[in-house]
Parts: C-alpha cells; structure tokens; sequence
C-alpha cells in the first residue's frame, strides 16, 4: 500500500510533506520540512527524487551525513546532502530565537 | 456510511518502544495483534533516546535494583507510586537481557560483558555515591532498541499499518473498551478496529509547548482519546524541562557542553550560576540550572531584542576542544541558531523535554480509574504503557534513563496483562451500534468549518499559552491567567477550518486532528499545575517556597496525593499515592537534596 498507485501530484506532496515533518528527531523535522517548503520546489526532477529517497531513509542514518559526522558514500546521493547541509546553515543564520515554531510552518 | 470493521485480538496504537514491547508479547502468545502507527515503526520518536536504559546490572560497579529503586522514589520527590517502582527495578535487569536477546548491540566491557555509564541521579547504596546504570548502544540506543524489537515482531507474526491515524476509543454501555477507530493517511478512509484488547502506546505531548526538545508527531494523541473517552488523566503539571534547548528552535544542546567547560551568561555578560548554584555552578542539577535562567529573563537580564533566553558559551573553550570533545554541537548551532560558537555563544531556553504523567494505570499495565464508589477500578480491555501512561514510577520527576526503562518493563507488563484477559474470554464483545459516529462527526466539523481558525494559527495559541504561563518556574496569578486564556484557546480549536478538502493524503485534516489532542493535554496541564499549591519535583511555585516547615516548597500533609483531571467540566479529583512497596520497606518520606 505504501507505494499506492493512484497519487496525484498534490498527494505525492502531502505525503512528503507528512515525512519531513513527522520524523524521529526534531532536528530533521525542522531541517527537511523547511528545505521542503523553500529549496524543493526549485530542484530539478532528478534532484526533487533523490530527496524524496532520502526523506525515505532513517535519521540514524541522515543526521550524521547532514551534519557532517559521517560522509555520505554514494555518490548519487552526495550533491543533494551536500545542498540540504548548506541549506541548513544558510537557514540558521537566518534563524530568529525570538521566534518560537511549534508547529510545522504554514499548513496547505 | 458504511465503515469498515478490522477484527483483531489485540490492537495496539503506538509503535514506539513500548508498543513494540507490548506487540512482541501478544503476537508471540499466538494473539492476532494489529500495531498502528503514525510513522514507520523504527522512525519514532524512541529514536532520539541516545543516553541509555537503566538496570541494576552490577557489571561496571556493584549495584542492587533496591538502591535503583530508592534513586527512583526520590527522584521522584516522593510522588512515585512505590508499588510500581519496585516492579520496574526489579524487573529491570530481565527487560535488558530480553533485548540483548532480541539482537540489541548493546556496548560491552573487555570481558564481553553489558558496559554501564554513569547518569544523574543514579547512585549506589541509597544515594550515597553515584553509579554506573545505564546500559546503551554507542549514541543510538534508542534507534538499536526500536530496531531488534521490529525485527522480532515481524518474526512474530505482528500486523503493522503504518501511516495510520487512530482517532477515537470504542467503549460499550458497560464502558469496557472494544476497539478504535482509525483513520488511512494514504485514502483518508476511517476503519474500525473491532478487539479485545486495546493498548495505548502513543508516547509523549511535549509539542504543547513552544520551545520542546520533543519530535513534531508527540501530539499526545492517546491522552486525547482517553480524555474524549471519559478517562481522567493523572499528575499533568509535572513536565520535566531541559535547560537547554536552541532558543526558537528546541533541539536539545546535551548536559556535556556544560561538562565540557560550557557557562551560562546573562544580557550583562555575566555567569550567573555562579549566584545560584556557587558549587555546582553551571553542573547543577536540571531544574535548579532552569529555573535560574528563568528567573534572569524574568527579571529582566534575558538577552536579544526580545530578552528571552540566555546564552551558553564555550567560546573561551579551544576550537580543537569543541570540535573533538563535542561534535555535532557547533553543527546544531549553525543550523539552529545561526551561530559558529566557536566564535559566538548559543541562545538557549529552558525547554519542556518529558512528561511525567499520562493515563493512569497499574503497574500491571491496566488503565485505571475511580468506579462509582470512588475505588481504584481496572477499565476493562483498556491498556497503556510508555511515556503517554503513568503508573506512577517518575512522580513529579523522572531520572534519566528510567523512560526507556519505563517502555520495556510496562511495554511487556501491558502485554501479558492483555494476553491473560483476551485468553480468559471466550469472543469479542459486540460493538456498540454505530461505533465510529463519533469520530465521523469531528472529521465532518473539521471538513465544514467556515470562516474558522487555521491549524497554525490554533497550535501558536496553544503553545504560546503554555510557555508563558506554565513554564518551568510558575506564578499563582500567570496559572490563573493561563487557565482562562487556554479555555479560550480552546474554543478556537472547535473552530479548525481546513482548506484542504481532499480525502488521499490530506495531512492539513490530519493535524487538525492532531491539534484536538493537544489541546486536551495542554487544558490538563494547566489546570492541574494551577490547582496544586505546593512545589514538588518538576512543579515550582513562585508561591511556594523552601521554608523549613516546608523544605523546597513540598506540602506532603496536604500534597502528597495523585491530580486526575477529567475533561468533562474540568473537574480535579485527588488519588492517593501508594507508599507500600512490593516486598519491601516503605522509603520514608524525606526532602530531595543532592
Ligand atoms: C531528545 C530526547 C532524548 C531522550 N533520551 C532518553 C534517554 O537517553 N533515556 C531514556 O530513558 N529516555 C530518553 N528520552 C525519553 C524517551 O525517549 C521517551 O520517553 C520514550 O522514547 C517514549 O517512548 P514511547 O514508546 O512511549 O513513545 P514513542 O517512541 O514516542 O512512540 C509513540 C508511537 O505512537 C504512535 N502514535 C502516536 N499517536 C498515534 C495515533 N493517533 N495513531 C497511531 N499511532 C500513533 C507514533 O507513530 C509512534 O509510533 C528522551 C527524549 C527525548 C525527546
């Protein structure tokens, strides 16, 4: 069921949206759902599914390589990582501490 | 409307640690055992646990559950049900070896034995010096736990359906609980789940507050469902708070950058802890070190433009120290605070991390509520385990490491228990007619919502109201303040209006949905931390104070007893705490001081 047929385009979104934000640590709640609604929809096709891949995998596994703890092997995987990191520390430096998000931002 | 009837022995909500405790029970018992879950089972929140799993193992320092037990009791400030605690430091040692049997990597000493690290709180011989107890898988303890116990499940037979919302509890005229309904992410069709047994493992609520060390799914879902249900829900105004969460953002920074040499300053620059705490200065103890912090921003020496949190620093710590000593540190910071702090320090907050309370239950798992007569009575078929239940083993604060303890020793008592009931009767119970109406009806409300209140809109309201009223130091008039103003809020989020109207994967119903639970937990919360007038553990009165009539502001005349808070009318009763233990001696009443 988990690869369901018949998604529209909104539904693919939705679902991902739901799996950047529902995840097991809070930092890749926040990391992966604010790439999802600033950087995703400016990747190109290819890119737009490796991350869906990635937003697939464990955090045990992703954390360390978007934090730079451990480097991310594959290759085809590499550039996109290489991008959610950078992403990370452009967005932090935006970061407001006065700002408090409870929840994921906007909803659709 | 025709809804679909799933019939299961056993359903259980929550795939986390203790569900997949609990799950690995039932399935092996031969019981047709559903789990729902959110999220893929190993993505729980069970994964962020990286400290480790006490038990009185013995193997890095001598060591006896008895002493185990007395560190909990106080840890506890007296407010643990002494039944349960024994039971969990009993079985402590056990619930490690069957992990270790599931395929748990647990770190191991030179002669192959389970390696023990220290954690606050734990010491041996009846708080004498401390111990090595806790027992972990490098820093992914809670990854390696979730993963042996799936992979036993799937051994076993169990039935996952993953990417399920469930919404509501089913109980009959007699309010023996039958069953759930449930809601498919992937169609949007609501199913009932017709059992025997129903087992609430739906983990914590701490995204009641704004700043939370907690994962965005912990929505308290399962202490929505109890409290919609008619199920009081117990101790709700002891909230542990860690002292330093990312201002804005929540990830927790860990208790070693402080170890490491980290200090904590003010808008004058200056250490404060100093002041506080002029021993332990910034090491200590968790809520000594947050309410300090709050009470700078209190008055009045918080820092940025807004003065509300304070900074952690460790820019005079060498840049080869941050980065071998404390990795990943200067990477949250970049990404969550926007700080190299190598070269700035980092703004930090007091941030709501653990909930002591839950659904009331027995150490046997059972829920359980007062019957007519005011006694103690199980809720027949009705289960809850982890940190959404409260036996009560963390009283009004838990030790570290004692919750994923919590999750197996409860996770597989609440299992045997449901695997001896449903073996004792003989079929299912009828459902009641019409079993999903109920959920049917505020999925309808949220769908034709006009000229309502956005999701977004309604959980700020809600956080921001707990935050500021019912943080980790509290104020009679801010509780009072917060009372009414979360009932307010709470009429906003009857008002939830979705834009979203599509039945396949509409995640703006699903947090709607989400945000009722929380709203229910958040209501529990303040209303109990109002109504308790005494400081005791994690609840610190402005109003109560150390006297020494009253040593750290605890009241046992008056206090030492159990909040249940009901829904309907928001009314309070009291429970008696269980000061008789298993097999041993009371441990008497005494202050908490480290
Ligand atoms: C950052 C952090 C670090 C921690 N470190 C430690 C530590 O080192 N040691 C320790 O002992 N404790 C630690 N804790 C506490 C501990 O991790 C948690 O208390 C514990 O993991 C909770 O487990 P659980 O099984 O109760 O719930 P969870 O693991 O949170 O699982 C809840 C499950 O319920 C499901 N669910 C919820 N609502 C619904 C619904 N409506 N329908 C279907 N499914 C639903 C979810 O999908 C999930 O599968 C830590 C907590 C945090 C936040």
């Amino acid at each position: 069921m988990r690869n369901g047929a018949a998604l529209t385009e909104g539904a693919v979104i939705s679902r991902l949206r739901w799996r950047c934000t529902r995840r097991a640590m809070l930092e890749m709640d926040l990391l992966l759902g604010r790439f999802l609604e600033e950087e995703f929809p400016a990747l190109s096709l290819e890119e737009q599914k490796i991350f869906m891949e990635l937003a697939d995998r464990e955090d045990a596994q992703l954390w360390p390589w978007v934090s730079g703890k451990e480097e991310c092997a594959d290759i085809r995987l590499f550039p996109v990582i290489q991008r959610l990191r950078r992403y990370g520390e452009k967005r932090g430096a935006r970061a407001d501490p006065a700002s408090v998000s409870p929840s994921p931002a906007r909803q659709p | 409307m025709n809804i679909p009837v799933f019939k299961f022995d056993a359903v259980i909500v929550g795939a986390g640690g203790s569900g997949l405790r609990s799950a690995i029970q039932l399935s092996e018992a031969g019981l047709k055992t559903a789990v729902l879950s959110k999220v893929f089972p190993t993505r729980s929140h069970t994964v962020a646990a990286q400290g480790g799993v006490a038990a009185s193992l013995g193997n890095s320092d001598a060591d006896h559950w008895h002493w185990h037990m007395y560190d909990t009791v106080k840890g506890s400030d007296w407010l643990g049900d002494q039944d349960a605690i024994e039971y969990m430091c009993r079985k402590a040692v056990e619930a490690v070896v069957d992990l270790e049997h599931y395929g748990m990597p647990f770190d191991r000493t030179e002669n192959g034995k389970i390696y023990q690290r220290p954690f606050g709180g734990h010491m041996s011989n009846f708080g004498e010096k401390p111990v090595r107890r806790s027992c972990a898988a490098a820093d992914r303890t809670g990854h390696a736990m979730l993963h042996a116990m799936y992979q036993r499940n799937v051994k076993a037979n169990t039935q996952f359906f993953v990417e399920w919302m469930a919404l509501d509890l089913i109980r009959d005229s007699e309010g023996v609980v039958v069953g759930v309904t449930a809601l498919e992410m992937e169609t949007g069709q609501v199913v009932i789940f017709h059992s025997r047994a129903v087992i609430f493992a739906t983990g914590g609520s701490g995204r009641i507050f704004a700043s939370s060390t907690n994962a965005f799914i912990n929505t308290g879902d399962g202490l929505g469902m109890a409290a919609r249900a008619g199920i009081p829900l117990e101790d709700m105004e002891f909230w542990q708070f860690h002292p330093t969460g990312v201002a804005g953002a929540g990830v927790l920074i860990t208790e070693g950058v402080r170890g490491e040499g980290g200090v904590l300053r003010n808008s004058d620059h200056e250490r404060f802890m100093e002041r506080y705490a002029p021993n332990a200065k910034d090491l200590a103890s968790r809520d000594v070190v947050s309410r300090a912090m709050t009470t700078e921003i209190k008055e009045g020496r918080g820092c940025g433009p807004n003065k509300d949190y304070v900074l952690l620093d460790i820019t005079h710590l060498e840049p080869a120290t941050i980065m071998k000593r404390l990795p990943g540190i200067r990477e949250i910071s970049m990404q969550f605070a926007g700080v190299d702090p190598i070269k700035e320090p980092i703004p930090v907050v007091p941030t709501c991390h653990y909930q002591m309370g839950g659904i009331p239950t027995n150490y046997a798992g059972h829920v359980v509520a007062p019957d007519a007569s005011g006694r103690q009575a199980i809720i027949p078929g009705f289960y809850a385990a982890g940190e959404c239940a409260c036996a009560s083993v963390h009283g009004a604060n838990r030790l570290g490491t004692n919750s994923l303890l919590d999750l197996l020793v409860f996770g597989k008592s609440a299992g045997d228990s449901a695997v001896a009931d449903v073996k004792a009767e003989a079929a299912h119970r009828d459902l009641p007619a019409n079993a999903a109406d109920y959920s049917l009806a505020r999925l309808n409300a949220i769908n034709t919502q006009k000229d309502g209140v956005s999701v977004f809109e309604a959980r700020q309201a809600i956080a921001r109201t707990m935050q500021d009223h019912a943080g980790v130091f509290r104020f009679a008039d801010l509780l009072k303040k917060g009372v009414t103003q979360i009932l307010e809020v709470e009429k906003q989020v009857r008002r939830l209006e979705i834009k979203d109207k599509s039945q396949i994967w509409n995640t703006a119903r699903v947090e709607a949905l989400e945000t009722e639970n929380l709203i229910e937990v958040a209501k529990a919360s303040m209303i109990s931390a109002e109504a308790r007038k005494e400081s005791r553990g994690a609840h610190v009165r402005d109003d109560a104070p150390d006297t020494p009539e009253f040593p750290n502001g605890r009241n046992d005349k008056e206090w030492l007893k159990h909040t249940l808070w009901y829904r309907e009318g928001n009314r309070i009763a009291y429970k008696p705490v269980q000061m008789t233990p298993l097999t041993v001696d009371t441990i008497a009443l005494k202050t908490r001081s480290y």
